[in-house]
C-alpha cells in the first residue's frame, strides 16, 4: 500500500516538474525588450535641497517644484541605456526687509532670493539585474550644460546673471514595471547634481541633492 | 535622403526632449507680483565717510520738490510733497538738529527732488509671431502682430534726497559738498499715506546722522 503511494507521489512530482519546465520553455522566447534596442522616456518630479555657498544667505530651502524629461536608448543585451535629460528647478526665498550693503550703499528692502536652472544632460545609466527586470535597480552619471538664472530682487529691481556653465551629477534609482515586460512603470531616484555657476552669493557652483519620482514608457 | 529621413525619425524624439527643455527653460514666472507696495520699497543712503555729522547743528529744507523730468522740469507743492518735507524735519529734530530758515545760516541744507520719467516702450509680446500651426494649409505662416497691441507705458520715479554742507562750502570751486545722499525707489512711491514710513527709514539706516 505505503509502496504504492510512494510511486503514486513520484509521478505526480516528475508530471508537475515537466509541466513547470514546459512552461519555463514557452517562456524562453526573449521580449522584444530583450531583443531589441529600444527607447524609454521618463517624466519626473523632483523635490530638490540646495548645497554648498547658495544656502549662505540665497536659497536654503528645498524646492518642490521641479521637473525632468528625459529619453534613452535601452541597449540589446547589455544591462546599459544612454539619453538626454532636460529639466528645470527653481529655488525662490523671501527675505523679510532688512540692510545690505551694495558699493557703497546701505540699502534696505524686501530681498527675494531666486535660481533656477535648465540642465541639459547627457545620461548613461546600469541595470544591475538587467533592463527588463520587474524591479530594476540602476545608478546612473549625467554630464552636460546647466543653463543658469540667477535673479536677486531688491523690491522689484532685480540683480541678475544668466550664464551656461558645465554642469554633472550622479545618482541611483530603481524601476518599476507595472507588468512584467509591460512598456509602462514608475521610477524612484535619488540624485546629487553640481555645476560651476559663480556670481553674488554663490561664490563655489550649485550643489543639489534631488528625490524624485517619475513615470516611465518604452517602446521599440 | 532616406538615409537622412531615417535617421531623422530615429532621432526625433531626441530634438522634442531638447525643445522641450528649451521651452521649459523659457517659463519664467514673476517670483514679486506678491510683493505689497511698501514691500517693494527700496531704500538707498550713502554718506561722506570723511564727515563727523556732530559738528552740524542747524539745518534748512526746500520748501518745495524739484521734480525732474522727461517732459520738463519744476518745483512741486503736493499734499505728498508738503507730507514728505514736514517728515524729514521732525526727523532731523529728533536727531538733535536745529530747523532754521534758509537766510539763517543753517550748517546743512537739505534738497528734494522727484525723478519723474515716462516711457512709452515697443515690447516685444513673448513668443510673438508664434501661432502654433493649428490651422492646416498656413504652414510657414507668420502672425501678423498689429503694432498697437505691443506698446507699453513705462513709469520710472523715485526720490532723491540729498544733503549739503553749508558750514564748510568750497568756495575755491564754488560747490557745495553732498554729504549725505538718499534714494527711494519702488511702487506707489506718491501715495501721501506712505511717505511718513518712508522717511522714517531713511533715517532709521543712516544711524551716524545725529549730532550728540
Amino acid at each position: 500500500m505505503n509502496r504504492h503511494i510512494l510511486i503514486l507521489c513520484a509521478f505526480l512530482f516528475a508530471g508537475l516538474s515537466v509541466s513547470t519546465a514546459q512552461r519555463a520553455n514557452l517562456y524562453t522566447l526573449e521580449s522584444p525588450y530583450q531583443r531589441y534596442t529600444h527607447n524609454l522616456v521618463t517624466l519626473r518630479w523632483l523635490g530638490i535641497a540646495p548645497l554648498g555657498s547658495i544656502t549662505d544667505g540665497y536659497v536654503d530651502k528645498p524646492s518642490f517644484a521641479n521637473y525632468a524629461l528625459s529619453v534613452e536608448w535601452v541597449f540589446r543585451n547589455m544591462p546599459l541605456s544612454a539619453g538626454l535629460e532636460a529639466g528645470k528647478y527653481y529655488f525662490e526665498q523671501r527675505y523679510p526687509r532688512a540692510i545690505y550693503v551694495l558699493g557703497q550703499n546701505e540699502v534696505s528692502a524686501v530681498k527675494t532670493s531666486t535660481y533656477s536652472v535648465v540642465p541639459l544632460t547627457a545620461l548613461i545609466k546600469y541595470h544591475f539585474l538587467g533592463s527588463n527586470a520587474q524591479f530594476s535597480p540602476y545608478v546612473q552619471a549625467n554630464i552636460g550644460a546647466h543653463i543658469n538664472t540667477y535673479t536677486d530682487y531688491f523690491g522689484t529691481l532685480a540683480d541678475q546673471k544668466k550664464q551656461t556653465t558645465l554642469g554633472f551629477g550622479v545618482g541611483a534609482g530603481l524601476k518599476y514595471f507595472f507588468k512584467k515586460d509591460g512598456p509602462i512603470g514608475v521610477d524612484a531616484a535619488v540624485r546629487y547634481d553640481q555645476n560651476t555657476f559663480k556670481y553674488g552669493y554663490i561664490t563655489n557652483g550649485v550643489g543639489t541633492v534631488a528625490g524624485s519620482v517619475g513615470l516611465f514608457y518604452r517602446w521599440w | 535622403m532616406k538615409k537622412f529621413k531615417t535617421i531623422m525619425k530615429k532621432y526625433s524624439i531626441f530634438i522634442i526632449t531638447l525643445t522641450a527643455g528649451a521651452l521649459l527653460a523659457a517659463c519664467a514666472n514673476d517670483p514679486v507680483s506678491d510683493l505689497t507696495y511698501e514691500d517693494t520699497h527700496v531704500f538707498f543712503t550713502n554718506h561722506d565717510k570723511d564727515v563727523s555729522f556732530k559738528q552740524y547743528k542747524s539745518f534748512s529744507i526746500v520748501d518745495s520738490v524739484y521734480v525732474v523730468s522727461n517732459q520738463g522740469e519744476g518745483t512741486s507743492q503736493s499734499e505728498t510733497d508738503l507730507t514728505m518735507i514736514s517728515r524729514i524735519i521732525q526727523n532731523m529734530k529728533q536727531l538733535g538738529y536745529e530747523y532754521v530758515g534758509p537766510d539763517d545760516t543753517p550748517d546743512v541744507g537739505i534738497t528734494l527732488q522727484l525723478v519723474d520719467n515716462r516711457y512709452l516702450n515697443l515690447v516685444q509680446v513673448p513668443m510673438g509671431g508664434y501661432w502654433g500651426g493649428y490651422w492646416g494649409g498656413y504652414g510657414g505662416w507668420g502672425m501678423g502682430m498689429p503694432s498697437y497691441y505691443t506698446y507699453q507705458q513705462v513709469q520710472e520715479l523715485y526720490w532723491i534726497v540729498n544733503m549739503l554742507d553749508l558750514k564748510n562750502p568750497d568756495t575755491a570751486n564754488q560747490k557745495l559738498k553732498v554729504i549725505w545722499n538718499a534714494q527711494i525707489r519702488g511702487e506707489g512711491l506718491y501715495d501721501a499715506a506712505l511717505v511718513p514710513g518712508m522717511v522714517d527709514q531713511l533715517f532709521k539706516q543712516s544711524s551716524y546722522l545725529k549730532n550728540n
